[in-house]
């Protein structure tokens, strides 16, 4: 599980490498798409997201 | 997904209400279903695909009619007919009962059928039976229809996944398996917000070009969208068409009178595809000395005229040097020194430049001459090496053409002999086929680049006004402000591809090991599988002196090995949930229903499938023709069958001769097909233990 330990340790220096912002809407992104993933025409996702990117980044 | 059973009603040859009952135990995990071909073993996989997904597979003919002929005909105009599947299975724990229902009214022959009904319940903790909000999006959170095919498998196709343009089935069923569909969304998703970010800029005086660059972003999208969705329509028509052909190959190589016409054809094809590999590359060759050295071919004759002129500048002694005799003259003319220092006849500095003015002179001009001659050899050697190297590349290029001649003309020579072989198979018809898929694959694949560079220059001309637009002098706290969430949406992008790539190269290296670990023991070969970096399926073989080269394919090889991909996903799928995964992917045990498992192998390779499907996941469902089964298969199989029925046909066609009407399982005899019935159809019985 090496492979495994590596692929966290990679992502997890993407993760630290951003900014505090991109942190926080990287958490929200995942979350909403998350939530949808498994509707077959999600719609107004787009807007949500948009209202989330203004809603972390100042 | 443990499998219960399931109910077929009026489905198809189905007629009525039949049932099929499940293995459950561990150490009898097999449930064989026997039928004859064309009996409904196909129509039987594809029950599970339209009950959950509401599809059928492409190779399911006449799709549109759902209804059992037996029961549309017995019904008169304005009667109701249900036509429905009901499957029920367990699943992380929880009983579900998944129902998908059509209800028809007849009018005439069509069937011109409603949309089917999806129903899904549970079975809570107090065992009361309760309904599914959203039904389809539970299957799939269950098991992604994109998965499915791994899953209900008709044998005669799972084959493709050893062929190279399978890698995009691969690739998505690993993301699918990660849940790293929710990155792909999200990367998707995000160029749209930051467009709709561009749209709140406001222009200004220096910034006019804003709205029309905007504008020219969404037109572009528009393309883009568009023409992906024809690419992948192509993509789909070119896999359809390359399974066509493949099933044609494999009857042709089956009947006994164009076996080895079509063994030789596999065989000339494989050379064609070396031949053409080995063409390209010769063409790239070309294509790279002619960027890098093409000019010099038309600089024939260069080097001897600079040589004929230099060599009469040399005479005159005016060839430039780095330091000229006349330079020292004029320094003495004017009597002072770059340095400053005065210059008077009969001084040390005097007569110091003086000496330099000798030691100069001939030999400067000499050493220029000789330099410049290096440099002509240089560039004439340079030029008659590339001239060389083109003409052997043209050579090169010239006797692959050649030898693509010799193999078109044989492979032609062939197809000509399959079509004037007579069988009770038409073959000439079947060859025909043949050729217009192979031209329409050709066509398909011309048309698949075109569009595909298409998409490359209009995602290049977005990215062009992009940074058009970022390069606009926009003013203006809010329009700071959105340039900033611009920004910041960009830089979530770029970091959620490259998670995506992190994740999905680390589940296809864990995958190829698992496939490793399964295919090896069963192979019969020395080969090695591999799954590439671009994820296409392949196997190797070592050579004695250890260098590895691709394995020669073989039906029975490539059959092992993606079944091996099969068996290494359930175990993927398996272990995902105990295995933490970063993203929620697809978890649990699958079953594995599989058609025509042995189709046109031979006894060792259908007993090494027969000996290896019970091993592939919990539980196994196996359709199967008595022919195809008898000997090897059921003699490995008889000990791991916990269920097994008969697909009796019935036809009322009386005519027919030498057709098997019955078949003997577990010492009793069963109806396999029935002439002269008083209906057309099939019927389940089970085989009593």
């Amino acid at each position: 599980m090496n492979d495994q330990g590596d692929e966290r340790s990679q992502i997890a220096r993407i993760y630290n490498s951003l900014s505090e912002e991109a942190r926080a809407l990287i958490v929200e992104v995942l979350r909403i798409e998350n939530a949808s993933l498994h509707l077959q025409l999600p719609s107004g996702l787009t807007d949500e997201v948009l209202r989330k990117v203004e809603g972390v980044v100042k | 997904m443990r499998l219960r059973y399931i109910e077929l009603e009026n489905f198809r040859q189905y007629h009525g209400v039949q049932t099929v009952q499940f293995a459950q135990r561990e150490n009898r995990n097999v449930t064989l279903l026997y039928g004859a071909n064309g009996s409904g073993k196909t129509t039987f996989l594809n029950a599970f695909m339209w009950a959950l997904y509401g599809n059928l597979t492409e190779d399911v003919e006449e799709s549109d009619r759902l209804v059992s002929d037996h029961a549309w005909e017995a019904a008169s105009d304005g009667d109701r007919i249900t036509v429905s599947v009901t499957v029920e299975f367990e699943h992380d724990s929880k009983k579900y009962l998944v129902k998908r229902s059509v209800e028809a009214q007849k009018q005439g022959t069509e069937q011109n059928l409603p949309k089917s009904k999806l129903m899904m319940w549970y079975q809570d903790e107090s065992g009361a039976r309760k309904e599914v909000d959203s039904a389809r999006s539970q299957i799939d959170r269950i098991l992604p229809e994109r998965l499915s095919r791994f899953f209900f498998v008709n044998g005669e196709r799972i084959e493709h996944l050893v062929r190279k343009d399978a890698y995009e089935e691969i690739q998505g069923a690993i993301k699918t398996l990660l849940g790293l569909e929710t990155l792909d969304r999200a990367v998707d998703r995000l160029p749209k917000v930051a467009q709709k970010l561009r749209r709140k800029l406001k222009s200004n005086d220096d910034s006019k070009g804003i709205d029309s660059l905007t504008d020219s972003i969404d037109e572009i999208d528009q393309q883009v969208q568009e023409a992906t969705a024809t690419y992948g329509e192509l993509r789909t028509s070119e896999q359809s068409f390359r399974d066509e052909i493949t099933l044609i190959n494999n009857r042709l190589a089956a009947a006994a009178e164009t076996k080895a016409l079509q063994k030789e054809r596999t065989e000339l094809e494989a050379q064609q595809e070396k031949v053409l590999e080995a063409q390209r590359n010769h063409q790239k060759a070309r294509d790279s000395l002619v960027g890098h050295h093409g000019y010099l071919a038309f600089l024939g004759g260069l080097a001897a005229q600079v040589h004929r002129i230099s060599d009469h500048h040399r005479e005159r002694g005016d060839l430039p040097a780095p330091l000229k005799a006349t330079f020292i003259a004029d320094l003495l003319e004017a009597g002072r020194c770059i340095c400053g220092t005065e210059l008077v006849e009969g001084t040390d500095a005097w007569s110091a430049l003086e000496g330099w003015r000798t030691r100069i002179g001939q030999a400067d001009v000499d050493e220029a001459w000789h330099s410049l001659h290096g440099v002509m050899g240089t560039f004439e050697e340079g030029r008659n090496d590339a001239l060389e190297r083109l003409r052997e590349v043209d050579v090169d290029i010239a006797k692959s053409a050649q030898e693509r001649r010799a193999l078109d003309g044989r492979i032609s020579e062939i197809s000509a002999a399959i079509k004037a072989v007579s069988t009770e198979e038409n073959q000439e018809s079947l060859e025909s086929a043949r050729e217009e898929f192979i031209d329409r694959l050709a066509k398909t694949s011309r048309e698949i680049g075109r569009i595909k560079d298409r998409i490359d220059a209009l995602t290049a001309e977005r990215a062009k006004k992009e940074r058009e637009i970022e390069q606009l002098n926009i003013k203006g706290e809010a329009n700071n402000r959105v340039q900033h969430r611009i920004a910041v949406v960009k830089e979530v992008e770029h970091a959620l591809r490259q998670v995506r790539d992190i994740a999905s190269d680390t589940t296809r290296r864990r995958l190829e090991q698992r496939i490793r670990d399964i295919f090896i023991p069963v192979s019969l070969k020395k080969y090695e599988p591999r799954l590439t970096e671009q994820f296409q399926l392949e196997y190797w073989q070592q050579m004695k002196n250890g260098e590895k080269i691709p394995a020669p394919k073989s039906t029975g090889e490539n059959m092992l090995l993606s079944l091996s991909f099969v068996a290494a996903v359930a175990a993927e799928c398996r272990e995902g949930a105990d295995r933490g995964a970063l993203f929620p992917g697809v978890g649990g045990e699958f079953p594995i229903v599989m058609d025509a498992a042995f189709g046109n192998l031979d006894d060792d390779y259908r007993r090494h499938i027969a000996r290896f499907l019970p091993g592939m996941t919990s539980q196994v469902v196996v359709l199967t023709s008595k022919a195809q089964a008898s000997g090897v298969v059921e003699n490995e199989l008889q000990n791991r069958v916990g269920e097994q029925y008969v697909i009796t046909t019935h036809t009322t066609k009386t005519n027919l001769k030498e057709v098997t009407e019955k078949i003997s399982v577990a010492g009793r005899d069963y109806h396999y097909q029935v002439i002269g019935s008083h209906w057309d159809g099939a019927e389940l019985t089970g085989v009593q233990p």
